[in-house]
């Protein structure tokens, strides 16, 4: 067999992704031009097949919270903990959440309930999902470990007068782990039937997503008593330590409109934050820094606005799920970690923000 | 209003030596702020062995204890649930969870469900107007929600309530200790019959 010989001016010509304004070169050839042979395999191979589990030995429930009908990171990693106790394809996965949920065969799912409720109702879900587990007999039912799961967890397991192996922190199909004796020893046992998954413990799936079928809610049987009436307390986001909050806008060095940024941090419901520079300046107090020196951030989405990203500030979000990052510079740590980047100048993208958001209201 | 405070025996998380469990002294401290307006009592109830830990909750607040005498392994709920029916306070406050037994956080709800009483969770603040119960419950990323429930009801506390009260060493010499044997749960065994004689037959 022969080996081609290089061209280095047609690698170079098929690397080149633009030439006006300027020069672009891209060799990592991820955007798909480039090597010929990387794109030879048809699409429909390259996508992943589906997984179908037409006949299950068993089932197994997992209970997610799944706000609108999106599961969240850790309703994924109670999946992926029900799929580590499926004996090999042999059981069924059926997650229960209060109205449908999307994407629930891509987190490895194979059948969803959707146990029809409204509101926050505690007793109501738990009787529905004891009703359920008493018809439907699974192997494991598997709750998250949060606020709102934890107490469902715990009002199922009184009405089914079973058990709860609770805080999971590490599971396979033989053995479940969970701390115990304030952390000073732990509790080992074969996976029992109802068990809650500590947060960020046990990995989500990663294989190939799974068809999706559906399994009815046993009817309601009787109305129950307890809670009188539930709502939620509108808190002013920027009262929420940083810490804690869900949305963070912060401003770097490449704010300059202050009043403005706070102004834009109320329209959007997000806590404000900053860069050290912003809170060496007086810009800002410092308890809002964000980074080593600052605060450490556990948000969802973080928003940074003219902050290049030194280090230390990459360190404060490290534990963040999504950022998005405006900064006039292309070259920035910031872009890099960014899932959204936008290439403009701050007090610009604020001005439209504001505009669009006042519009909207 | 007469609140009973639940307490469970508590190790330090490092030397394992007896200490009280923080979030029931916090409990302690929301349910005499809660007395305080309604002019009522708070006392401690503890099911299980005589413990130092258990004790020290007198010196954060509470003027008297009762605890319910059950064997190490016995579950709790039976003695718990008998003395809570027989008492019959308006209110039952825990911690979130134990810290230094299985610390499951189950015993709440269990007892909620044998007494038939309405249960709330991680309660951050709690009011009472009209036999309405008001709980302000500890929700992530900053979030509050406002539950209301009828009493008498159990609430558990979250770390998030406000802190606990100070020990003082004079009010832990001057509580009170009521020590009674409890409802114990445990396998029933083979006894005798007696044998019957004439005078039994009449």
């Amino acid at each position: 067999m022969t080996r081609q010989r290089r061209d280095p001016r047609a690698e170079r010509a098929a690397a080149t992704m633009a030439t006006a304004p300027r020069l672009r070169i891209d060799w990592t050839h991820r955007s798909g031009a480039g090597e010929p042979g990387a794109s030879a395999l048809p699409a429909a191979e390259i996508a992943p097949r589906s997984v179908t589990i037409a006949d299950p030995e068993f089932l197994m429930f997992v209970i997610a919270e799944a706000p609108e009908g999106v599961l969240t990171r850790h309703d994924r990693q109670a999946i992926g903990a029900a799929r580590l106790l499926d004996g090999g394809g042999a059981g069924a996965v059926v997650v229960l959440a209060a109205g449908p949920i999307a994407e629930a065969g891509a987190a490895g799912a194979d059948l969803t309930m959707d146990l029809k409720l409204a509101g926050h109702d505690p007793d109501g879900a738990a009787m529905r999902i004891a009703d359920s587990v008493r018809l439907y007999r699974p192997r494991h039912v598997l709750f998250t470990e949060s606020e709102d799961g934890g107490d469902l967890a715990r009002r199922v397991a009184s009405l089914l007068d079973e058990p709860l192996f609770d805080r999971v922190e590490s599971l396979s199909a033989r053995r479940a782990i969970r701390p115990a004796s304030a952390g000073r020893s732990e509790w080992h046992a074969a996976p029992p039937r109802l068990i809650s998954i500590a947060p960020d413990m046990i990995a989500p799936y990663h294989g190939p997503p799974h068809a999706v079928g559906k399994l009815d809610a046993p009817e309601v049987t009787r109305a129950v008593p307890g809670l009188v009436n539930a709502g939620m307390i509108s808190i002013d986001a920027a009262c929420i330590p940083l810490d804690q909050a869900g949305l963070v806008l912060a401003a770097g060095n490449g704010v300059v409109d202050f009043p403005m940024f706070l102004r834009l941090a109320q329209a959007l419901g997000a806590t404000p934050g900053a860069s050290r520079v912003v809170c060496d300046a007086g810009h800002l107090p410092r308890a809002m820094q964000v980074g080593a020196s600052g605060t450490l951030l556990n948000a969802d989405c973080y928003i940074a606005l003219g902050i290049s990203g030194a280090p230390q500030h990459l360190q404060g979000i490290g534990s963040v799920e999504h950022v998005v990052a405006v900064n006039t510079d292309l070259h920035a740590a910031i872009i890099a970690r960014a899932e959204l980047a936008i290439i403009a100048d701050a007090q610009a993208v604020m001005r439209a923000l504001l505009a669009r958001l006042g519009a909207a209201s | 209003m007469r609140i009973l405070v639940l307490l469970s025996a508590g190790r330090h998380a490092t030397s394992g030596a007896p200490r009280p469990v923080a979030v029931e002294l916090q409990a302690i401290a929301l349910a005499l702020a809660l007395a305080e307006n309604q002019a009522g009592s708070v006392n401690g109830l503890h099911a299980g062995m005589v413990d130092p830990s258990v004790a020290d909750a007198l010196g954060h607040g509470l003027d008297a204890i009762t605890i319910l005498r059950i064997g190490a392994g016995d579950d709790p709920l039976p003695a718990l649930a008998a003395e809570i029916m027989a008492r019959a306070p308006d209110l039952v406050f825990a911690g979130r969870r134990g810290f230094g037994g299985s610390d499951s956080g189950l015993l709440p709800y269990r007892l909620a469900r044998a007494c038939g009483w309405p249960i709330a969770a991680d309660a951050v603040s709690v009011s009472l107007k009209d036999e309405e119960l008001g709980v302000i419950q500890f929700l992530k990323r900053g979030r509050r929600r406002r539950l209301s429930l009828t009493i008498p009801a159990v609430v558990t506390v979250h770390e998030a309530a406000p802190p606990a009260r100070n020990f003082i060493y004079r009010a832990r010499l001057a509580g009170k200790i009521e020590e009674k044997p409890g409802v114990g749960d445990r396998g029933h065994g083979w006894r005798p019959r007696f044998i019957r004689t004439d005078r039994d037959r009449g």
